[in-house]
Protein backbone atom coordinates (compact mmCIF):
# COMPACT_ATOMS: atom_id res chain seq x y z
CA UNK A 1 0.00 0.00 0.00
CA UNK A 2 1.26 3.52 -1.08
CA UNK A 3 0.80 6.65 0.95
CA UNK A 4 -1.63 8.29 -1.29
CA UNK A 5 -3.93 5.07 -0.78
CA UNK A 6 -4.19 6.32 2.68
CA UNK A 7 -3.97 10.14 2.11
CA UNK A 8 -6.25 10.35 -1.10
CA UNK A 9 -9.40 8.16 0.70
CA UNK A 10 -8.82 9.96 4.19
CA UNK A 11 -9.61 13.04 2.48
CA UNK A 12 -12.38 11.58 0.38
CA UNK A 13 -13.81 11.02 3.84
CA UNK A 14 -13.23 14.56 5.23
CA UNK A 15 -14.78 15.25 1.76
CA UNK A 16 -17.75 13.08 2.22
CA UNK A 17 -18.50 14.48 5.96
CA UNK A 18 -17.78 17.90 4.99
CA UNK A 19 -20.93 17.34 2.31
CA UNK A 20 -23.12 15.51 4.94
CA UNK A 21 -22.81 18.55 7.08
CA UNK A 22 -23.51 21.07 4.73
CA UNK A 23 -26.46 18.87 3.44
CA UNK A 24 -27.66 19.06 6.93
CA UNK A 25 -27.67 22.89 7.59
CA UNK A 26 -29.32 23.32 4.41
CA UNK A 27 -26.61 25.29 2.85
CA UNK A 28 -26.46 22.04 0.05
CA UNK A 29 -29.39 20.29 -2.04
CA UNK A 30 -29.64 16.88 -1.92
CA UNK A 31 -28.22 16.89 -5.45
CA UNK A 32 -24.92 18.79 -5.11
CA UNK A 33 -24.47 16.51 -1.91
CA UNK A 34 -25.02 13.57 -4.00
CA UNK A 35 -22.98 14.68 -6.63
CA UNK A 36 -19.64 15.94 -4.40
CA UNK A 37 -20.44 12.72 -2.15
CA UNK A 38 -19.84 10.65 -5.69
CA UNK A 39 -17.07 12.51 -6.68
CA UNK A 40 -14.86 12.08 -3.64
CA UNK A 41 -15.84 8.39 -3.43
CA UNK A 42 -14.71 8.09 -6.85
CA UNK A 43 -11.65 9.75 -6.17
CA UNK A 44 -11.29 7.30 -3.40
CA UNK A 45 -11.80 4.41 -5.09
CA UNK A 46 -9.33 5.48 -7.75
CA UNK A 47 -6.73 5.48 -4.74
CA UNK A 48 -7.48 2.63 -3.52
CA UNK A 49 -7.89 0.38 -6.64
CA UNK A 50 -5.14 2.69 -8.95
CA UNK A 51 -4.47 0.25 -11.39
CA UNK A 52 -7.87 -1.50 -12.13
CA UNK A 53 -9.49 1.69 -12.45
CA UNK A 54 -6.39 3.74 -13.75
CA UNK A 55 -5.71 1.09 -16.53
CA UNK A 56 -9.48 0.74 -17.33
CA UNK A 57 -9.37 4.92 -17.96
CA UNK A 58 -5.83 4.44 -20.03
CA UNK A 59 -7.23 2.16 -22.00
CA UNK A 60 -10.47 4.08 -22.93
CA UNK A 61 -8.67 7.68 -22.82
CA UNK A 62 -5.31 6.75 -23.93
CA UNK A 63 -3.11 8.16 -20.67
CA UNK A 64 -0.07 5.47 -19.92
CA UNK A 65 1.81 6.96 -17.13
CA UNK A 66 1.85 6.14 -13.49
CA UNK A 67 2.17 9.50 -11.62
CA UNK A 68 -1.22 8.68 -10.40
CA UNK A 69 -0.61 9.37 -6.65
CA UNK A 70 0.45 12.85 -7.38
CA UNK A 71 -2.77 13.27 -9.98
CA UNK A 72 -5.25 12.12 -7.49
CA UNK A 73 -4.09 13.91 -4.20
CA UNK A 74 -3.41 16.64 -6.56
CA UNK A 75 -7.22 16.60 -7.79
CA UNK A 76 -9.26 15.80 -4.19
CA UNK A 77 -7.73 19.05 -3.43
CA UNK A 78 -8.73 20.99 -6.56
CA UNK A 79 -12.54 19.35 -6.10
CA UNK A 80 -12.26 20.37 -2.18
CA UNK A 81 -11.53 23.71 -3.32
CA UNK A 82 -14.16 23.81 -5.98
CA UNK A 83 -16.46 22.80 -3.91
CA UNK A 84 -15.61 25.27 -1.24
CA UNK A 85 -15.73 28.03 -4.13
CA UNK A 86 -19.12 26.89 -5.50
CA UNK A 87 -20.65 26.86 -2.24
CA UNK A 88 -19.71 30.12 -1.41
CA UNK A 89 -20.87 31.17 -4.20
CA UNK A 90 -24.03 29.74 -4.61
CA UNK A 91 -24.38 31.44 -0.88
CA UNK A 92 -23.13 35.10 -2.14
CA UNK A 93 -25.56 34.73 -4.88
CA UNK A 94 -28.75 34.01 -2.43
CA UNK A 95 -27.62 37.22 -0.44
CA UNK A 96 -27.02 39.70 -3.09
CA UNK A 97 -30.69 38.76 -4.42
CA UNK A 98 -32.36 39.14 -0.80
CA UNK A 99 -30.11 42.29 -0.48
CA UNK A 100 -31.21 43.64 -3.50
CA UNK A 101 -35.18 42.78 -3.33
CA UNK A 102 -35.15 44.07 0.59
CA UNK A 103 -33.68 47.61 -0.89
CA UNK A 104 -36.14 47.33 -3.63
CA UNK A 105 -39.24 46.86 -1.74
CA UNK A 106 -37.91 49.34 1.02
CA UNK A 107 -37.31 51.95 -1.67
CA UNK A 108 -40.81 51.78 -3.00
CA UNK A 109 -42.26 51.69 0.38
CA UNK A 110 -40.45 54.80 1.21
CA UNK A 111 -41.35 56.46 -1.85
CA UNK A 112 -45.15 55.28 -1.50
CA UNK A 113 -45.30 56.84 1.99
CA UNK A 114 -43.59 60.48 0.37
CA UNK A 115 -46.46 60.26 -1.72
CA UNK B 1 -68.45 35.25 -8.79
CA UNK B 2 -65.41 36.64 -11.00
CA UNK B 3 -63.05 38.97 -9.23
CA UNK B 4 -63.02 42.22 -9.71
CA UNK B 5 -59.97 44.04 -11.89
CA UNK B 6 -59.31 45.40 -8.14
CA UNK B 7 -58.48 42.41 -6.96
CA UNK B 8 -56.53 41.27 -9.79
CA UNK B 9 -52.45 42.82 -9.73
CA UNK B 10 -50.37 42.34 -12.99
CA UNK B 11 -46.55 41.48 -12.53
CA UNK B 12 -44.12 42.41 -15.15
CA UNK B 13 -40.45 41.66 -14.67
CA UNK B 14 -38.83 43.87 -17.06
CA UNK B 15 -35.20 44.01 -17.89
CA UNK B 16 -33.64 46.20 -20.71
CA UNK B 17 -37.33 46.08 -22.49
CA UNK B 18 -36.91 50.02 -24.14
CA UNK B 19 -40.11 50.70 -25.50
CA UNK B 20 -41.67 47.16 -25.99
CA UNK B 21 -42.36 47.61 -22.26
CA UNK B 22 -44.48 50.66 -22.19
CA UNK B 23 -46.67 48.80 -25.30
CA UNK B 24 -46.83 46.56 -22.90
CA UNK B 25 -48.02 48.35 -19.79
CA UNK B 26 -50.30 50.60 -22.11
CA UNK B 27 -51.98 47.50 -23.65
CA UNK B 28 -52.84 45.95 -20.42
CA UNK B 29 -54.16 49.04 -18.62
CA UNK B 30 -56.48 49.52 -22.06
CA UNK B 31 -57.97 45.99 -21.17
CA UNK B 32 -58.95 47.46 -17.50
CA UNK B 33 -56.59 46.11 -15.49
CA UNK B 34 -54.94 49.15 -13.84
CA UNK B 35 -52.94 47.36 -10.76
CA UNK B 36 -49.72 46.93 -12.35
CA UNK B 37 -46.67 46.28 -10.94
CA UNK B 38 -43.53 46.51 -13.07
CA UNK B 39 -40.19 45.23 -11.40
CA UNK B 40 -37.40 46.68 -13.14
CA UNK B 41 -34.25 44.22 -13.03
CA UNK B 42 -31.73 46.76 -13.18
CA UNK B 43 -31.60 47.83 -16.50
CA UNK B 44 -29.26 49.49 -17.92
CA UNK B 45 -31.72 51.28 -20.78
CA UNK B 46 -34.32 53.99 -19.74
CA UNK B 47 -36.98 51.47 -20.63
CA UNK B 48 -38.25 52.38 -17.09
CA UNK B 49 -38.90 55.96 -17.45
CA UNK B 50 -41.17 55.33 -20.05
CA UNK B 51 -43.61 53.88 -17.86
CA UNK B 52 -43.11 56.14 -15.05
CA UNK B 53 -46.00 58.50 -16.13
CA UNK B 54 -48.00 55.74 -16.00
CA UNK B 55 -49.59 55.59 -12.59
CA UNK B 56 -48.18 52.27 -11.71
CA UNK B 57 -46.12 50.32 -9.16
CA UNK B 58 -42.52 50.52 -10.03
CA UNK B 59 -40.07 48.33 -7.88
CA UNK B 60 -36.33 48.67 -8.87
CA UNK B 61 -33.46 46.34 -8.40
CA UNK B 62 -30.56 47.92 -8.16
CA UNK B 63 -28.76 45.59 -10.23
CA UNK B 64 -29.69 42.48 -12.71
CA UNK B 65 -30.54 39.93 -10.21
CA UNK B 66 -32.90 37.44 -13.07
CA UNK B 67 -36.49 36.67 -14.46
CA UNK B 68 -37.10 34.85 -11.47
CA UNK B 69 -35.43 36.90 -8.68
CA UNK B 70 -37.80 39.70 -10.54
CA UNK B 71 -41.04 37.63 -10.43
CA UNK B 72 -40.42 36.79 -6.95
CA UNK B 73 -39.87 40.39 -5.72
CA UNK B 74 -43.11 41.27 -7.57
CA UNK B 75 -44.72 38.17 -5.41
CA UNK B 76 -43.86 38.93 -2.26
CA UNK B 77 -44.65 42.81 -2.92
CA UNK B 78 -48.32 41.29 -3.52
CA UNK B 79 -48.02 39.13 -0.87
CA UNK B 80 -46.80 42.39 1.63
CA UNK B 81 -49.01 44.74 0.66
CA UNK B 82 -51.11 44.61 -2.10
CA UNK B 83 -53.08 41.19 -1.07
CA UNK B 84 -54.88 40.75 -4.58
CA UNK B 85 -56.91 37.42 -5.28
CA UNK B 86 -55.35 36.86 -7.92
CA UNK B 87 -51.86 37.44 -9.62
CA UNK B 88 -51.09 37.69 -13.38
CA UNK B 89 -47.60 37.20 -14.73
CA UNK B 90 -46.49 38.10 -18.07
CA UNK B 91 -43.55 39.03 -20.11
CA UNK B 92 -42.55 42.32 -21.14
CA UNK B 93 -40.95 41.97 -24.29
CA UNK B 94 -44.62 41.80 -25.97
CA UNK B 95 -44.38 38.02 -26.62
CA UNK B 96 -47.43 37.74 -24.80
CA UNK B 97 -51.23 39.00 -26.05
CA UNK B 98 -52.67 41.05 -23.24
CA UNK B 99 -56.14 39.74 -24.83
CA UNK B 100 -55.23 36.73 -23.30
CA UNK B 101 -55.67 38.11 -19.87
CA UNK B 102 -59.09 37.99 -19.60
CA UNK B 103 -59.32 34.39 -21.32
CA UNK B 104 -56.71 32.84 -18.61
CA UNK B 105 -58.18 34.45 -15.66
CA UNK B 106 -62.03 33.54 -17.28
CA UNK B 107 -60.64 29.96 -17.16
CA UNK B 108 -58.69 30.15 -13.87
CA UNK B 109 -61.82 31.22 -12.63
CA UNK B 110 -63.85 28.72 -13.90
CA UNK B 111 -62.01 25.75 -13.25
CA UNK B 112 -61.08 27.14 -9.90
CA UNK B 113 -57.63 26.50 -10.91
CA UNK B 114 -54.85 27.47 -8.07
CA UNK B 115 -52.19 28.33 -11.17
CA UNK B 116 -52.74 28.55 -14.85
CA UNK B 117 -50.07 28.43 -17.57
CA UNK B 118 -50.58 30.24 -20.78
CA UNK B 119 -49.80 27.61 -22.87
CA UNK B 120 -47.82 28.31 -26.55
CA UNK B 121 -47.67 24.76 -27.63
CA UNK B 122 -50.86 23.50 -26.88
CA UNK B 123 -52.83 23.85 -30.14
CA UNK B 124 -49.60 23.92 -32.67
CA UNK B 125 -46.33 25.19 -32.91
CA UNK B 126 -47.66 28.51 -34.36
CA UNK B 127 -44.97 31.02 -34.86
CA UNK B 128 -42.66 29.71 -32.30
CA UNK B 129 -39.06 29.85 -33.71
CA UNK B 130 -37.76 26.16 -33.95
CA UNK B 131 -34.62 26.99 -31.24
CA UNK B 132 -37.31 28.08 -28.93
CA UNK B 133 -38.95 25.04 -29.56
CA UNK B 134 -36.40 22.97 -29.45
CA UNK B 135 -35.27 24.46 -26.05
CA UNK B 136 -38.79 24.17 -24.81
CA UNK B 137 -39.32 20.81 -25.90
CA UNK B 138 -35.84 19.31 -23.48
CA UNK B 139 -37.39 21.80 -20.99
CA UNK B 140 -40.72 20.15 -20.91
CA UNK B 141 -39.23 16.37 -20.73
CA UNK B 142 -36.53 17.56 -17.65
CA UNK B 143 -39.53 19.41 -15.64
CA UNK B 144 -41.76 16.43 -16.47
CA UNK B 145 -39.32 13.94 -15.22
CA UNK B 146 -38.93 16.02 -12.01
CA UNK B 147 -42.18 16.80 -11.21
CA UNK B 148 -43.48 13.45 -12.62
CA UNK B 149 -45.91 15.16 -14.83
CA UNK B 150 -46.44 15.59 -18.52
CA UNK B 151 -45.79 19.18 -19.09
CA UNK B 152 -46.67 20.96 -22.40
CA UNK B 153 -44.95 24.24 -21.65
CA UNK B 154 -43.02 24.37 -18.29
CA UNK B 155 -41.19 27.66 -19.56
CA UNK B 156 -43.99 29.96 -20.13
CA UNK B 157 -43.84 33.17 -18.22
CA UNK B 158 -47.83 34.00 -18.81
CA UNK B 159 -49.31 32.45 -15.85
CA UNK B 160 -51.67 33.10 -13.08
CA UNK B 161 -52.24 32.68 -9.52
CA UNK B 162 -54.99 32.29 -6.86
CA UNK B 163 -53.74 33.75 -3.18
CA UNK B 164 -53.19 30.44 -2.24
CA UNK B 165 -50.88 30.05 -4.92
CA UNK B 166 -49.28 33.24 -4.21
CA UNK B 167 -48.84 32.82 -0.65
CA UNK B 168 -47.25 29.30 -0.88
CA UNK B 169 -45.22 29.60 -3.96
CA UNK B 170 -41.85 31.26 -2.97
CA UNK B 171 -39.50 31.61 -6.28
CA UNK B 172 -35.76 30.61 -4.83
CA UNK B 173 -34.46 30.24 -8.67
CA UNK B 174 -33.11 33.61 -10.10
CA UNK B 175 -32.76 33.04 -13.54
CA UNK B 176 -35.04 31.18 -16.33
CA UNK B 177 -35.17 28.27 -14.22
CA UNK B 178 -37.91 29.84 -11.96
CA UNK B 179 -40.63 29.19 -14.41
CA UNK B 180 -40.03 25.20 -14.08
CA UNK B 181 -39.62 25.81 -10.14
CA UNK B 182 -43.15 27.27 -9.99
CA UNK B 183 -44.74 23.55 -12.09
CA UNK B 184 -42.76 21.29 -9.66
CA UNK B 185 -43.32 23.16 -6.43
CA UNK B 186 -47.25 23.34 -7.61
CA UNK B 187 -47.51 19.75 -8.48
CA UNK B 188 -45.81 19.13 -5.20
CA UNK B 189 -48.25 21.48 -3.00
CA UNK B 190 -51.33 19.15 -4.90
CA UNK B 191 -52.39 22.46 -6.68
CA UNK B 192 -54.57 22.32 -9.59
CA UNK B 193 -53.19 23.67 -12.44
CA UNK B 194 -54.47 24.24 -15.97
CA UNK B 195 -53.16 25.08 -19.37
CA UNK B 196 -54.58 27.61 -21.30
CA UNK B 197 -53.99 27.82 -25.26
CA UNK B 198 -52.39 31.87 -25.55
CA UNK B 199 -50.85 33.92 -28.54
CA UNK B 200 -47.21 34.76 -28.54
CA UNK B 201 -45.41 36.88 -31.34
CA UNK B 202 -41.81 36.41 -31.06
CA UNK B 203 -39.38 39.55 -32.92
CA UNK B 204 -35.98 39.16 -33.46
CA UNK B 205 -34.86 41.05 -30.41
CA UNK B 206 -36.87 38.55 -28.27
CA UNK B 207 -36.49 35.35 -29.96
CA UNK B 208 -33.04 34.86 -28.18
CA UNK B 209 -33.68 35.74 -24.76
CA UNK B 210 -32.67 32.97 -22.74
CA UNK B 211 -32.21 30.69 -25.35
CA UNK B 212 -28.69 29.81 -25.84
CA UNK B 213 -26.82 26.71 -25.24
CA UNK B 214 -24.99 27.18 -21.98
CA UNK B 215 -28.38 29.36 -20.37
CA UNK B 216 -29.80 25.43 -21.38
CA UNK B 217 -27.15 23.67 -19.44
CA UNK B 218 -27.09 26.25 -16.77
CA UNK B 219 -30.94 26.29 -16.30
CA UNK B 220 -30.63 22.51 -16.54
CA UNK B 221 -27.92 22.46 -13.51
CA UNK B 222 -29.95 24.95 -11.57
CA UNK B 223 -33.14 23.06 -11.60
CA UNK B 224 -31.53 19.77 -10.49
CA UNK B 225 -30.81 21.43 -7.46
CA UNK B 226 -34.62 22.57 -7.44
CA UNK B 227 -35.70 19.04 -7.79
CA UNK B 228 -34.84 18.38 -4.12
CA UNK B 229 -35.69 21.90 -2.66
CA UNK B 230 -34.22 22.28 1.17
CA UNK B 231 -36.79 25.17 1.84
CA UNK B 232 -40.27 24.62 0.75
CA UNK B 233 -41.94 27.52 2.19
CA UNK B 234 -45.49 25.93 2.47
Amino acid sequence: MRIYQVIVPFLGIIGIVFTIRQFRKGINTFFESLLWSLLWLFISMVAIFPDEITFFLSRSIGIKDHINGIIFIGLAISFLLNFKLFDSLKKQNKIITELVRKMALEKKQDRTKEE
Amino acid sequence: MPVSPDKIVIIIPSYNEGARILKVVTAIKEHGFHNIVVVDDGSTDDSIELVRHLNITIIQHLVNRGAGAATETGLKYCREILNPETVVMIDADTQHDPNDIRKLIDAHENQEADITIGNRFMESRGNVPLRNWFYNQVANVVTGLIAGKNVRDSQSGFKVFNKRALNQIIVEQDKFEHCSEILIKGLEYNFKIIEVPIHVYYSPETSGKGQHFFNGIRTFINLMHSVLFKSHSK
